[in-house]
């Protein structure tokens, strides 16, 4: 089994997300975490297996760019590829993302299908069977 | 006057005015070198002729002839002498004469010296200083500038135009002998010679945006500059004060609007963001029902769920391309070289990968260039052709063209189908932003991508016009400045 942590303020984003991730991959994991701060709590814990973030970036409080640089400066979660999946299309943003240590970043689509698509390729990428 | 020959020979043949020497029958005795050369004679025809008959009677000017046989009987003398005459050798000459009576040494027979000067050069720049100081004049009294004639040691107000009254108030008795700073003028002269020596030096001195108090104690703004006039110092003072006020005002409001643009990009991609995340949660959800719930539900509630479905995809649609008007509105236009051609045949080539079975046969202009912003001008040909072959798709033998022609000197590209077309009446609302004239049950859509288009053409300085006829197809047209 794979390990994959969701980071977003949205729990609708969460539930659409861990449905794609499981319809993609029945050998996948889900951890969710409503925002930075209990995300690198999960992080940090001793228990935490997590092979993949899919990461938000727009979140109250700690954003998501806050949270991807804090994950690169610990030197225990650093290695965790980050995809950014966001609902912004500014161009400014994906540059910011990818400064900031995003290993892919993709657009939130509007139908499960079209998630599911978009996550193929990036999970055969990074959770290789 | 008595003079000694030898040594008066010298002199009379070297000296540059041309000289005569005559008797007093006003024959020539001797004329000297420069008589001859300024006059193309020769000693011959000159020598022992009348002064009058010398040169085709050129000098037979009857009040010069009064005066020279005055001379000797009345012992008078030619004191300069102004002629104005055409002379045949030489043109229209202004020469000055002067002549007296000599006495030869050991020689009792009186002579007249007759010395003669050309000045047709210096009368021509005498009377072009005349003019320019005419104009001057004229300039100085109409200017609307204030102008100040300064002396040079302290910068004491010599004159002024009349100018100064109305743009500061001062009168003569106010400004005569006084200094700048007298008349309100903040300009430090303390130091006038220092001024002076800077002027010297630079030709000019340039003073903006001065604080200067008029008589009624009215604070305005003036650039001044100040020139040498020789004798004096010029000083003009023009009024900048409502210049000031518009370029103040301008910088305001320039920096308001970059204040609100921003603020407005901001509350853009805000509520894209805010309508998105809801819409994703009805989408995602109604995909989901549609999929796994879709044996639990009759056809009615299918249908419904379908509805629901179909909505949030249109809504999506309609906040991505109010996304991309703002877009397009706001982008910088980075032109470069962009071939257009090229980038048809790509949209081409994508619309038959995503529709193998549609048969439309497609004409594309080779080589077609033009100076753009490539991702701007991707944009619209990408609307443009989709639009094309979205209004073919029902039509059999569908055909769409992309190229340009010639108009009233222009190159004007166009994108032609022989689709749906339109009503030609209805143009001007195409290019409206979701003013659509089909239905969404004709051919879907969110009417946005002629308004986009014509965003995007507008920023490259050119024109879009469209023409069709229901039935028969349209043509979209564009320019690129």
């Amino acid at each position: 089994m794979h390990t994959v942590l969701i980071i977003d303020d949205e729990p609708d984003d969460i539930e659409l997300a861990t449905i794609a991730l499981n319809e993609s991959r029945p050998d996948i994991d889900v951890k969710s975490a409503l925002g930075g701060i209990p995300a690198l709590a999960l992080l940090r814990s001793r228990g935490n297996k997590s092979e993949l973030i899919l990461l938000d970036l727009k979140m109250p409080g700690m954003n998501g760019i806050e949270v991807l640089r804090a994950i690169r400066a610990d030197d225990r979660v650093k290695e965790i590829p980050v995809v950014v999946v966001t609902s912004s299309s500014l161009k400014s943003d994906r540059v910011k993302a990818i400064a900031a240590g995003a290993n892919e970043y993709i657009q939130k689509p509007m139908s499960l299908d079209q998630f599911i698509q978009d996550l193929k390729p990036i999970l055969h990428r990074w959770l290789p069977n | 006057m008595l003079i000694k020959e030898d040594y008066f020979k010298n002199i009379f043949n070297t000296v540059r005015n041309s000289i005569l020497i005559l008797d007093e029958n006003l024959r020539v005795l001797l004329a000297n070198r420069s008589f001859l050369t300024t006059f193309k004679v020769d000693s011959r025809e000159t020598v022992g002729s009348l002064l009058y008959d010398l040169g085709n009677k050129q000098w037979n000017i009857p009040n010069l002839r009064v005066l020279l046989e005055d001379v000797l009987p009345k012992n008078t003398t030619v004191d300069n002498f102004e002629i104005e005459h055409d002379f045949e050798s030489i043109g229209h000459k202004t020469m000055l004469l002067n002549a007296c009576k000599i006495i030869e040494e050991n020689n009792n027979h009186p002579i007249i010296l007759l010395a003669i000067e050309d000045i047709t050069e210096h009368k021509r720049l005498e009377d072009l200083v005349i003019e320019s100081e005419k104009r001057y004049r004229r300039v100085f009294e109409t200017a609307s500038d204030a102008i100040l004639l300064l002396e040079k040691r302290e910068g004491h107000i010599v004159q002024a135009n009349p100018a100064v009254e109305k743009l500061l108030g001062y009168f003569e008795n106010d400004y005569k002998g006084k200094k700048l700073q007298d008349i309100g003028v903040s300009i430090d002269t303390s130091d006038f010679p220092a001024i002076m020596q800077n002027l010297n030096k630079e030709g000019a001195i340039y003073y903006n945006d001065i604080s200067v108090e008029t008589k009624s104690g009215q604070q305005i703004y003036a650039d001044i500059y100040m020139v040498d006039r020789a004798e004096l110092a010029q000083c003009n003072i023009r009024d900048t004060t409502k210049r000031k006020m518009t370029d103040e005002s301008l910088r305001d409001s320039t920096a308001k609007l970059h204040t609100v643009n921003k603020e407005l990009e901001s509350f853009i991609y805000s509520a894209a963001h805010d309508l998105r995340t809801p819409l994703r949660a009805i989408s995602g959800f109604t995909d989901i029902l549609l999929k796994r719930y879709t044996g639990q539900l009759d056809e009615k509630g299918k249908d419904y769920l379908q509805k629901i479905w179909k909505g949030t995809e249109r809504m999506s649609s309609v906040i991505e391309d109010l996304l991309h008007l703002s877009d397009v509105s706001r982008q910088d236009v980075q032109r470069r070289w962009v071939n257009l051609s090229e980038v048809a045949l790509s949209i081409v080539g994508r619309l038959r990968e995503a529709a193998p079975g549609r048969k439309v046969d497609v004409t594309i202009q080779q080589n077609l260039e033009a100076q753009a912003d490539p991702g701007l001008l991707e944009i619209s040909l990408s609307n443009l052709i989709g639009n094309a072959w979205k209004f073919t798709s029902k039509t059999r033998d569908a055909c769409i063209e992309f190229g340009t022609i010639e108009k009233d000197g222009k190159l004007v590209y166009f994108v032609k189908d022989n689709g749906a077309g339109f009503e030609q009446q209805y143009v001007d609302r195409m290019f409206q932003p979701f003013h659509r004239l089909h239905t969404a049950s004709e051919f879907d859509g969110t009417g946005i991508g002629l308004a986009i288009v014509e965003r995007i053409i507008q920023r490259h300085g050119g024109k879009i016009w469209a023409e069709g006829e229901v039935g028969k197809g349209a043509t979209i047209s564009f320019t690129l400045a």
